[in-house]
């Protein structure tokens, strides 16, 4: 006699660990791109709360974690095009180290980078996506991953030799 | 990995730098997503994942629930409504609905702003939202966002001025899915020509009356019910105004509506405005839910930093002293902020209070322990002795409404060190984490959702205190002509009741006494008559009249006196009572001091022992 065990899938679930284990990874990538903690704590509560609401609709056809970088990366945006005029009681939280002063040419080129080279490079570092999670957030090919990460390099190596002349 | 792999790498973690301490709050992502949480652990506190499944697996199926019940929603006609309203109170979350106001309007509310005491964190930016004039009077709907408030201003001006201002928390949009909130009803402007006659007094009505809130995008237009029918307004900058110009006394907008752009209505929950002398907010259908049991019994907690007078939060400056007479003669005090995305701070003062008295009506010689509510120009609170602090649940309990039309109930208090943490239940099935901070808690809650339950939790999460607000019947608006009318006299004095009905099925009645009974009294009640079925009162001290109302199958009551005497009276018709007590039963020794109300068959259905005041 064999016995069938029934495997129970449970997407609310996996939001949840996904949501314990990769927090700080989340809050980074929200950091990174509204430059203020309280604002990126907000967006990332706010997609994962979406996320939750727009279960049903998740075919699966992406890994979750991918789906809701996507969530979170397009409300990040929608909040910076909006001009969030949000008024928060404390001052914005100083996101430097103890070197505020190292690379400071670098970071400030980093800012003014295309959108799709920052996302990119945000979502390689602050995220530690490989290149088809990365695809999979922001509706690329694989390959376009690769591309796009070498053209932001470039463009960095570009902008500081620039800089150092 | 190239040395500019290396240094990319290096300029990204300094911008962005690792945190161990993040604060992840996944209650907080199924409240926003509208499920219900009710599983004992701390907000913020991060568990494993292994942890959270044991113990919130039927979390998920809540999850389930709730996420199927919006995919069913979107296919029927108001499904489009819920789907879009979630999210879309969007402009009012940014801070931009309408238009900004002129340079001038905004360095005039800033000077005001930076002028009041509890003034609104930040710099809000005040928008402009909808302008309408009726009979002379211009009204100017504003609204801004601050922190975690969303507020609208009414201004009016020309045959008639006035002002008024109030907030909706953010966190009330995550509650339910209704696309339109109501902020103000009824609230009233200038003096009209319409007057009424209610029991012993005149009552005048407003030269207009006030509704206003916001909208969800997809609303067209929003539909006012009152005495006079039906109204509609435009949703305009996803806002709504109406003004009833001269409104009858006590008229009330008893109904709202959204109407939605693909052409669906939706009810709209608010709270009636109370109106003249009598009737509650009433509040949701139901009763809130959480805990019904005290798990581990905790009095006589203390707050260690008040006993110390250590310098928590901000100084109980001059400006507060002189603003707010409560505050006034403290001889400790600090001013707390709960919730910092508010602008109502709470002070704790200790000293000779203000509001205490003995029976004899003196100041108690012991100190008390005070807490004011401060918001923007007005204090509300209480006080308990310092030394007998919290002797029957580790927290004070109340909420305070501000303003007339305000839609939305403060509670606010102090904690023992005891209280790990808070929770509101509401009779709408909410569950909201009560900010506390500093032994100091506040929560802003449409009246709407009450009644409403605050429960503490300890640090290992039991129940050690629960309270509950009272439940009154609702507003209760007495109509047409008196239904009773009783006198009695006694030598040194009078007393006359006069009874009406009101326009939601129940009863009201007024008293006016002269002599040594010289006062105005008044109560009234609903239409579901359903606690205290006798409801008397006395006057003077020592009583010589007893007067009030009974419920229907009380069919006698029995005085009862001092000295053994007992006598029967039988109430009027409705229930109502106008006795006077015979001369030789109104002397110390031989005063009453039970009643009973009995039913047909002598049952008896309530009893009370009058307090000794010898």
């Amino acid at each position: 006699m064999s016995s069938v065990r029934e495997e129970r899938h449970d997407p609310a679930a996996e939001l949840e660990a996904l949501y314990v284990q990769r927090y700080t990874a989340f809050l980074r990538m929200a950091l990174a791109l509204l430059g203020d903690r309280e604002r990126a704590r907000d967006a990332v509560q706010e997609s994962f709360a979406r996320a939750l609401r727009a279960l049903p609709g998740f075919r699966g056809d992406v890994p979750l974690e991918a789906w809701v970088f996507t969530i979170l990366t397009n409300h990040c945006r929608d909040l910076r095009r909006a001009g969030l005029q949000f008024t928060v009681d404390r001052p914005a939280e100083a996101v430097a180290n103890d070197h505020p002063g190292e690379h400071a040419e670098l970071r400030a080129a980093v800012a003014t980078l295309p959108e799709r080279q920052r996302l990119v490079l945000f979502l390689r570092h602050y995220a530690d996506l490989d290149y088809e999670s990365i695809g999979a957030t922001l509706g690329i090919e694989r390959g376009t991953v690769a591309a796009t990460l070498h053209a932001a390099h470039t463009r960095l190596r570009q902008m500081l030799k620039e800089t150092t002349r | 990995m190239t040395d500019l792999d290396l240094l990319v790498a290096e300029a990204l973690e300094n911008d962005v730098p690792f945190r161990r301490d993040a604060e992840a709050d996944w209650p907080d992502v199924l409240r926003r997503a509208g499920v219900a949480v009710a599983f004992n652990g701390h907000p913020g506190r991060v568990v494993g994942a292994s942890a959270v499944r044991r113990s919130h697996r039927r979390w998920y199926a809540a999850a389930a629930t709730a996420a199927a019940l919006l995919a069913l929603s979107f296919v029927t006609p108001l499904g489009g409504a819920i789907r879009d309203t979630v999210a879309d109170f969007s402009d009012w979350l940014r801070g931009t609905p309408g238009e900004p106001v002129s340079g001038e309007e905004q360095r005039a509310f800033d000077e005001a702003n930076a002028r009041s005491y509890a003034a609104f964190p930040g710099s809000p930016e005040l928008r402009r939202l909808i302008r309408t004039e009726i009979d002379g009077v211009s009204y100017d709907l504003l609204g801004f966002r601050s922190g975690n408030s969303l507020c609208i201003r009414v201004v009016a001006a020309g045959e008639a001025r006035g002002s008024t201002l109030t907030c909706a928390p953010v966190g009330e949009l995550r509650h339910d899915d209704t696309p339109v909130r109501v902020l103000l009803a009824d609230w009233p402007v200038g003096k009209g020509d319409k007057t009424a006659r209610l029991g012993f007094e005149t009552y005048r009505a407003p030269l207009a009356q006030v509704t206003a809130g916001i909208a969800a995008d997809g609303v067209s237009g929003v539909e006012l019910v009152d005495e006079h029918g039906s109204h509609r307004v435009d949703v305009v900058a996803n806002s709504f105004l109406y003004v009833a110009p001269r409104p009858e006394v006590a008229q009330r907008v008893t109904h709202v509506r959204a109407q939605l752009a693909d052409g669906g209505t939706v009810g709209v929950p608010f709270t009636v405005t109370p109106s003249g002398p009598g009737g509650g907010y009433g509040g949701g259908a139901g009763e809130p839910g959480g805990p019904t049991r005290v798990e581990r019994a905790v009095k006589g907690g203390r707050i260690g930093w008040v006993d110390r007078r250590d310098e928590r939060g901000e100084p109980l400056d001059e400006s507060a002293r002189e603003k707010f007479h409560l505050l006034a003669e403290a001889e400790f005090g600090r001013v707390l902020t709960p919730d910092p995305d508010s602008s109502k701070r709470i002070a704790i003062t200790i000293g000779e209070s203000p509001l205490l008295r003995t029976d004899a009506g003196e100041r108690p010689k012991r100190p008390a322990i005070c807490t004011s509510v401060l918001s923007r120009g007005t204090a509300s609170g209480g006080c308990m002795s310092f030394d007998d602090m919290f002797p029957d649940v580790p927290f004070t309990f109340g909420y305070s409404v501000v303003g007339a039309g305000d839609q939305f109930a403060t509670f606010a208090g102090i904690a023992s060190d005891d209280v790990a943490r808070l929770e509101l239940f509401t009779a709408t099935g909410n569950r909201i984490d009560v900010p506390l901070r500093d032994n100091a808690y506040l929560a802003e809650v449409a009246l709407a959702r009450l009644p409403a339950k605050l429960v503490a939790y300890d640090t290992e999460g039991r129940v050690i205190g629960i309270r509950e607000t009272p439940r009154d019947d609702g507003p209760a608006t007495p109509v047409g002509e008196p239904i009773l009318r009783l006198k009695a006299s006694a030598a040194d004095g009078s007393l006359e009741l006069v009874a009406y009905r009101t326009r939601e099925g129940g009863q009201c009645w007024f008293g006016r006494g002269t002599g040594t009974a010289r006062v105005n009294v008044g109560s009234c009640i609903g239409k579901d008559w359903r606690e205290a079925p006798v409801r008397l009162g006395l006057l003077p001290d020592p009583a010589v009249f007893v007067y009030g109302r009974v419920r229907d199958e009380v069919k006698r009551i029995t005085l009862r006196y001092a000295d053994g005497d007992e006598q029967r009276i039988e109430p009027e018709r409705d229930g109502y009572v106008l006795f006077v007590i015979p001369p030789e039963h109104r002397t110390q020794a031989r005063r009453l001091v039970e009643f009973w109300g009995l039913a047909f068959d002598g049952k008896v259905v309530a009893r009370q022992r009058l307090p000794d005041r010898g």
